[in-house]
């Protein structure tokens, strides 16, 4: 394929615009044409850059409307993208030099002209406009921002990048002051100002380079503002697990503390109970009990709340074992019955004759339903009763009573700490801790089993937890098969 | 008539100790010293022999586990029961209790029928003070 570079010449001279057409027509190649155009005056240049599009333009700066650089500045600013090729007259090295600072590609004496200089020129013009053109391409379509200011804080080029990020447009930034102090070789944090009060915050970076020959700062500027706020939230919560651990430490070495007076008071209150410091007359039998009933309470409270800490942190240690629901069962209730002697609830259990084996942690589940008897006895008028059914994957335990049951839409919050329902309470003023409920969900879940109450019970309340099965890996159930056969 | 069985108690809380001391001794079962806290504890238990000692874990200078290092160093308080008390549970209290050859462990506050069960099954496998 032929190329063909379309070239302007702006020369004022005819004799040498007619030189330059033999010149140009010889360095033509087999695959290389080039199509000369000239112009005899600045102005007819630029008219004719304003109208055709050229690939290269051949400029002397002695015209006879310009002189000197302003020649090639003129040039430039009309057609910034088309590479330029000064002329010079004989000993203008300098003046050459001084136009390739300002922008041209290359300068070519006069003098000295012969075809394959010519050829020589221009192509290496083009090679180093286009290499030009695929940096400035980089860099303008680079993501990150970045501008040149010079050493009078003027910005003299901004990409498109750094023109979003400051919100401005070219002709609003470029050729003005740059705002921001610089500084080389380090970051610097800048909050530009949004749309909709918002601030877009970015990160700086200020290196010196040298900028159409002469020293200036580019300033590469990324938006962080993302990272910021992911850095931010990641601190805040941070802050918010450490204050979260501090308020669980704190709180649990109370508990602890109050354990050691609790106990002092506990073991005075029991020897004047049971008379070792001299008999007791009916008054004082019967507010010492009211103490000790009290101190039980506390240390249930104690006990419950350190409990609830250690489930709720997952410092508990669970020990999920195969085991027989239904002796799990009768073992919690047994152990009812006997502190329930002598009272008028009676415990009923209506109990499937075998029951799947299921695969949780004893002593967390008697717990469970220990906690649950033990409500279910406050508030039962004559009977509480326990029932388990396999349903599904899992073993369903239930234990109702026949009081005055849960308002209805409260058996949601009943799970949640310190809530206690205004119920009447049980005779003698027992009085629970608001916790039993919190941790036996927190056992549950420890347990992969579920917990709830029965939302509109027809009488009394009932309230349901899970055991899952125990899960029989089929391989080695094989295994023992061959090993039996 | 049954021999009384020696207990040593060791804690630092004196309050606790009086009413402790107060329900062994009404028991008529037991044969009742104090120490407050472990250094003291070592001593006593060279001089007094007990069968049976209830040491609190949580006391200044020699504390708990390190009373009941002593002991066992010690050929003549080797043999003693070791009971021990405290208010403050870790996760491993039951492990290290069981390392360092204690007995029982109670958690303050505790039952008065839990400490006398754990006292009497101790001292059962004892010789007995004035056996």
């Amino acid at each position: 394929m032929e190329q063909r570079v379309r070239v302007l010449l702006i020369e004022d001279d005819p004799d040498y615009t007619m030189l330059m057409g033999v010149y140009i027509n010889e360095a033509c190649g087999e695959n290389l044409r080039y199509l000369l155009e000239s112009a005899v005056s600045l102005q007819s240049g630029l008219d004719l850059l304003a109208r055709q599009e050229y690939d290269i333009v051949l400029l002397d700066l002695m015209l006879p409307d310009s002189q000197g650089l302003e020649t090639l500045i003129s040039v430039r600013a009309k057609a910034p993208s088309v590479p330029v090729v000064v002329l010079t007259n004989l000993d203008q090295d300098d003046a050459g030099l001084e136009a390739i600072v300002h922008g041209a590609q290359d300068f070519l004496s006069k003098s000295k002209l012969d075809p394959g200089r010519l050829r020589h020129a221009i192509g290496f013009a083009l090679a180093r406009d286009r290499l030009y053109h695929q940096m400035e391409k980089l860099i303008e379509r680079s993501p990150d921002g970045m501008v040149i200011v010079d050493r009078s804080r003027m910005v003299r080029y901004a990409n498109a990048a750094a023109l979003n990020l400051f919100g401005r447009k070219w002709e609003r930034f470029v050729g003005r002051l740059f705002d921001y102090a610089l500084t080389p070789d380090c970051a610097v944090e800048l909050k530009l100002p949004r749309a909709g009060g918002e601030e877009l915050i970015a990160e700086m970076r200020v290196a010196e380079i040298e900028w159409k020959g002469y020293p200036a700062w580019l300033a590469t500027i990324r938006d962080v503002t993302e990272i910021r706020k992911l850095a931010q939230a990641r601190a805040e919560v941070r802050e918010r697990v450490n204050s979260e651990q501090l308020k669980d430490q704190l709180l649990s070495t109370v508990a602890h503390e109050l354990r050691s007076p609790l106990s002092v008071v506990k073991a005075v209150v029991g020897s004047l109970r049971d008379s070792l410091a001299g008999p007791m007359n009916g008054k004082q039998t019967e507010l010492v009990a009211i103490a000790d009933r009290h101190i039980n309470r506390l240390t249930r409270l104690l006990n419950n709340f350190l409990d609830l800490s250690r489930l709720e942190s997952r410092r508990a240690r669970v020990t999920r074992r195969p085991l027989d629901p239904l002796a799990l069962i009768n073992e919690v209730v047994e152990g009812a019955r006997m502190a329930n002697r002598g009272k008028s609830v009676a415990i009923s259990v209506e109990l499937p004759p075998e029951l799947p084996t299921v695969s949780v942690d004893a002593d967390m589940v008697a717990q469970v339903l220990g906690n649950l008897l033990d409500n279910a006895l406050r508030y039962a008028r004559s009977t509480v009763t326990v029932r388990a059914l396999l349903k599904g994957d899992a073993v369903e335990v239930s234990v109702a009573d026949d009081g005055p049951g849960i308002p209805k839409g409260k058996s949601k919050d009943l799970f949640d700490k310190f809530v206690q329902l205004d119920r009447p309470k049980g005779g003698e003023g027992y009085k629970g801790t608001g916790l039993g409920l919190a941790i036996s969900r927190e056992i549950m879940a420890l347990n992969e089993g579920r917990i709830w109450a029965d939302d509109e019970p027809a009488r009394g309340a009932c309230f349901r937890f899970t055991l899952p099965l125990e899960k029989k890996p089929a391989a080695t159930r094989e295994v023992g098969r061959h090993a039996r056969a | 008539m049954l021999a009384r069985k020696k207990v040593l108690i060791v804690d630092d809380e004196r309050d606790l100790v009086a009413p402790l001391a107060m329900r062994l001794t009404a028991s008529g079962r037991y044969e009742v010293a104090v120490a407050y806290d472990g250094a003291e504890g070592l001593v006593m238990a060279v001089e007094f022999r007990p069968d049976v000692a209830l040491i609190d874990l949580a006391m200044p200078g020699l504390d708990g586990w390190q009373l009941c290092e002593g002991l066992r160093e010690d050929p003549r308080t080797r043999g003693v029961k070791v009971i021990v008390m405290t208010a403050w549970t870790s996760p491993d209290l039951g492990r290290r209790a069981q390392a360092e050859g204690v007995g029982e462990l109670l958690l303050k506050p505790f039952e008065e029928a839990d400490l006398l069960r754990a006292l009497e099954r101790e001292a059962a496998g004892t010789a007995g003070g004035a056996a």
